[in-house]
Formats: structure tokens, sequence, C-alpha cells
């Protein structure tokens, strides 16, 4: 991906192609079934969360159209609204010192992603382990310590670290195409979750985390995915049918996951939504958390294969 | 062993708009930081363009309770007055907005609570619960606040008189009240105007004084309210006239 716009790439502009051609048919779709059957619930709720898709829609394609630096910016956004969330959530955020120490953190990790520092990309969780840690040791203070620094180094871990590697994945010669293909393929991922959860199945996959996940559903999503990421196979530079497959896999399995992630961090906190950002999807965790569980694996799936030569050192 | 404690925020479910305009604000170290880069930004953009002046700083509390009450011409006012507090400050002075105006648009309520702390003031429908709000502000979080005593900006640039929930709120208590008069933020940017003009803004301070005295009654409440007006229309008189 290069510094300059990418309005003009003809791989942008398919899949921006791609996703007005859904949004606006599922909007007729939609539309039809508003004026077949007029305040029905389940129509409402959908009209909501398909409002708020024209929102999500221009949040990803323009930073992805304006080139790498403001897809390194909107990734660093997105970690520090997703742990913000987070910490809001667990009530960590009264704690400044953890919340500003991780916030410093994800800005570090976004900085050396822009300087290509693939070295330091890879052990700055140690540093940020070891910052969170001593925090507790600089305030001489123990009271309830192993709390706010356990979840402010999975906070970083997951929402900073995991996340991060969109950036990373900005770095790559063809990372546009690359991103281009996970925000779709995860989004469209997610909506057949819900529709196969919804279609198929009764055993529940985790009854006690998610009581709408089934079997049937996830392995109908799979399957979706795999013949979804087989129609985008022109789109991907230099996947073979191994790189195809794993793809999907990753996908399709590591996007249920992350939804199930975060449906366990939900439960356990006894919160339906951690926020209110897009009505009908909730806050921006609850919109991103198939994405954060599939981008450090999808990109390394692509550095094993493709990315081996890649140099530890600064601007490698 | 001991189970870990979740506290997750009130205004969790809440939009960005609602969660804006209620009060008390559960203060976060987003705003918090985006207050103190805006607030520095404004203060070197308030002693350039607008050459501002505080004559009588010294006369302000070190902490808080404590109540600024001044004339209202311009936008500019607040964040004149704002500008004339001590950075530690900054946080704890909250400016008492008008809700219908100030609280409609997320993003008018983004810039009031982020510059000035503002705190959604219903001057219309249930001026009394706002009031309490302010009295709670004051009393019991011991926090500065910011008052317009006029309820509206002056479109002339004249004082007007006062309303007297300012009365209510001191009567027959020992919070400070500090009277200042802000000088050419009328010129620099009336109500009406688009573009706010270099012009010299003054903001002067005044004793603080204290109503413990007063009984808090509506007469009480009244004189409370005249004796502020004039003290405001006396640092009026005291500098030079322009």
């Amino acid at each position: 991906m290069t510094n300059g716009f990418a309005f003009q790439d003809p791989t942008y502009l398919v899949y921006v192609r791609i996703w007005l051609g859904i949004l606006l048919t599922s909007g007729a779709i939609l539309g039809v079934l508003v004026l077949a059957r007029r305040g029905h619930p389940t129509v409402r709720s959908a009209l909501v969360t398909y409002r708020s898709w024209w929102v999500i829609l221009p949040l990803m394609a323009l930073p992805l159209g304006l080139g790498r630096p403001a897809t390194i910016g909107a990734v660093t956004l997105l970690s520090l609204a997703c742990f913000h969330e987070f910490a809001r959530a667990t009530g960590l955020y009264r704690d400044w010192y953890f919340t500003g120490a991780v916030f410093f953190a994800i800005l570090c990790l976004s900085y050396v992603a822009w300087i290509r520092w693939y070295g330091m990309f890879l052990v700055l969780p140690m540093y940020a382990v070891a910052l969170l840690l001593i925090i507790p040791v600089l305030r001489n203070r123990t009271e309830g310590m192993i709390q706010h620094a356990g979840l402010s180094i999975m906070g970083f871990l997951y929402f900073g670290w995991f996340l991060g590697h969109l950036s990373y994945l900005a770095n790559l010669k063809y990372g546009l195409s690359y991103l281009l293909f996970l925000t779709l393929a995860v989004a469209l991922n997610d909506v057949a979750a819900f529709a196969t959860g919804k279609l198929f199945g009764r055993r529940a996959l985790a009854s006690n985390v998610s009581p709408r996940k089934t079997w049937g559903g996830a392995v109908g999503c799979v399957l979706v995915t795999a013949v979804m990421v087989w129609a985008l196979r022109s789109m991907l530079p230099r996947f073979g049918p191994m790189q195809l497959m794993l793809s999907a896999l990753i996908v399709g399995i590591g996007g249920q996951l992350g939804d199930l992630v975060i449906s366990v961090v939900k439960r356990d906190l006894g919160v339906k939504d951690l926020g209110a950002v897009f009505p009908g999807h909730g806050g921006w965790l609850d919109r991103y958390d198939s994405l954060i569980f599939v981008s450090p694996l999808f990109f390394h799936m692509i550095a094993f294969y493709y990315e081996r030569g890649i140099s530890l050192s600064p601007g490698g | 062993m001991k189970r870990w404690i979740y506290t997750p925020s009130p205004l969790l479910d809440k939009t960005l708009a609602e969660s804006l305009t209620t009060f008390p604000r559960d203060p976060t170290l987003t705003v918090y930081g985006l207050r103190l880069f805006g607030m520095i930004f404004l203060r070197a953009f308030f002693a350039t363009y607008f050459r501002l002046r505080v004559p009588g700083r010294e006369r302000i509390p070190k902490a808080g309770p404590f109540l600024l009450v001044a004339n209202h011409t311009s936008h500019l006012d607040a964040v004149a007055l704002a500008c004339a507090l001590p950075v530690k400050q900054w946080h704890h002075a909250y400016a008492a907005a008008a809700q219908d105006y100030f609280f409609h648009g997320v993003f008018r309520a983004l810039v009031a609570v982020v510059f000035t702390n503002a705190l959604p003031f219903d001057r219309r429908d249930d001026p009394k619960h706002s009031l309490e709000l302010c009295a709670d502000l004051l009393h019991v979080s011991r926090e500065a606040l910011i008052m317009f005593p006029e309820g509206t900006r002056s479109s002339d640039g004249s004082l007007q008189n006062f309303r007297n929930g300012i009365g209510r709120l001191v009567a027959g208590t020992s919070t400070p009240v500090v009277p200042a008069y802000i000088d050419g933020a009328f010129r620099a940017w009336p109500r009406g105007s688009v573009v706010p003009m270099p012009r010299r803004v003054t903001v002067r301070i005044g004793e603080s004084r204290r109503y413990d005295d007063t009984p808090p009654t509506r007469e009480g409440a009244i004189a409370v309210a005249a004796d502020l007006h004039q003290a405001v229309l006396e640092l009026r008189e005291c500098g030079p006239s322009s």
C-alpha cells in the first residue's frame, strides 16, 4: 500500500462497487419488506441496523482510499475507541494511570507500524506489559492493582496489538487488496453468521456464552464464507488454493470466535451492548469484534507465505 | 480469593448526545486530554488574537467552591473566563450553558463540554432543577461555577438586569461570589456575527463577596441579584472607557 490516494485503484473501485451493490440490493429488499409489513418489530430493527451500515462503510472506505497514513491513523483510532469502550464497560476507565498507559502504548504501536519496524512491532507487547506492571510500583499502591493491570494488559494485547496488525498489513505491497478483502469478508461473515444461525441448527455451540450460536449455523457460515472467498479470488494477488482455503477458515471460524470472545466479556459484565455508537449494532466493539480476532491470524498467514524475508529493522 | 468487581460506566448504553447532556458528568481521560490540549490552544489564541488581559486575577480563589459571575455579550465570554482561571482549575470550573442552545446539536454540545465544561442549564422548562444541579455542584462537589445571570447574550453590549436565580443559589450560603466584567468581547464577536474580529478583550475581576447574612427568601434573592449587578457595573466603570 502506498502513501498516495487509492481512489483510482482498480481493486478499490471493484470493492466500492461490491459494497454499494450489496447495500443497495439489501436496501431494496428491505424497502419491499417495509412496504409489505410496515411496523413489524423485526423489520424496524433491521432498518435501524441497515442505516448504520451507510455510516460504517465510508468510515472504512475513506481511510483506505486516502492511502497508508490515513489507514494507520484510522486503525489507531479504532484501537483507541475499542479499548476505551472496554475500559468503560469494566470500570477500568476510572483509573487514569492505566488507561493513559494503554493509550500511550497503542500510539507507540502505531508509530512503530508507521516506520515499518517489524521487530519492535512483534516485541512491543513485552514493553507494554512491563510498563503496565510497574505502574502500581511507581504509585506505591496494591489495592485492586492485579485487576487493573490484568484488564489493561488484555486491553492492550487484544484491542491494541491484535488490531494493530491491520496497520502493519497496510505496509505490505498488496496491503490495500488485503485490507479491502478483509473488511468486506469479515462484514459478510458477520451477516452470514447471523443468517445461518437463525436458519439452521439446534445444538448450541456455547450455550452459556451466546444462546443464539449453533453448530449448524457455524458450519453453514464457514461454507458461505468459503464460497465468498472463492468468488473474490481474482482480487487476492499471489493467493493459491491453499491460501484461499486458509483465508476462508480464518475469516469463517475466526470471525465467529471473535464474536464469542466479546460475548464472554459482555456476559461476565452483565451488559447487553458495549456502546451506542451505531444504532442497531451497538458500540465499536459490537461491530468490530470479529475483525479484531481475524486481523493477526490473516496477517501472519500472509507473512508466513509471502513475507519471510521481512526485515526486523526500522524501515524494513 | 477476592473477586474482581466491575463497575461499568453508568453511561455505557447512552449515545454521545445523551451522555453529553447527562450531569453530573462521568469524567474520562479522553475528555480531560481533549480539554487540556484545547484550552492550551485557546489560551494561546486569546493571548495573541484578542490580547486578553485579566486585571485582578489574584482575586480568584485558589480552590472551589466559588461562583464566577459576569456580563454576557458574546460566545467568547465563557472561554475568556476559563482562560482567566489558573490551569489547575480548568477541569473544576463549569460554565452554566443554555440547554436549549448549546445542547441542541451533538457538535455544539461537544465543543461546549470539551472547552468550557458546560453544565446544561434548562432556562425554559425546568430552571428550578437546573439551579439544584448548580447548588449541588457548589455545595456538595465544591467545584467552581461560571454563570451569566443576565440569562442570555446582550444584543447591544449593554448590561441587562440579573435574574433572581443567581440570588436563590447563593443567598444564605457562605459560597464566595466573584464578579467579573468582560470588556471588548462584544466588539470582537457580537451576537449574529460570523467571524470573530481581533479586538482587545479584558476580563476585570472584582473582590469576592459572600451572602451568609442574606435570608434565602425571594426578597433576599432579588437583593443579591441587584448587589451583583451593581458590582459588575462598578467593574465596567473602573476600566478605561472604550
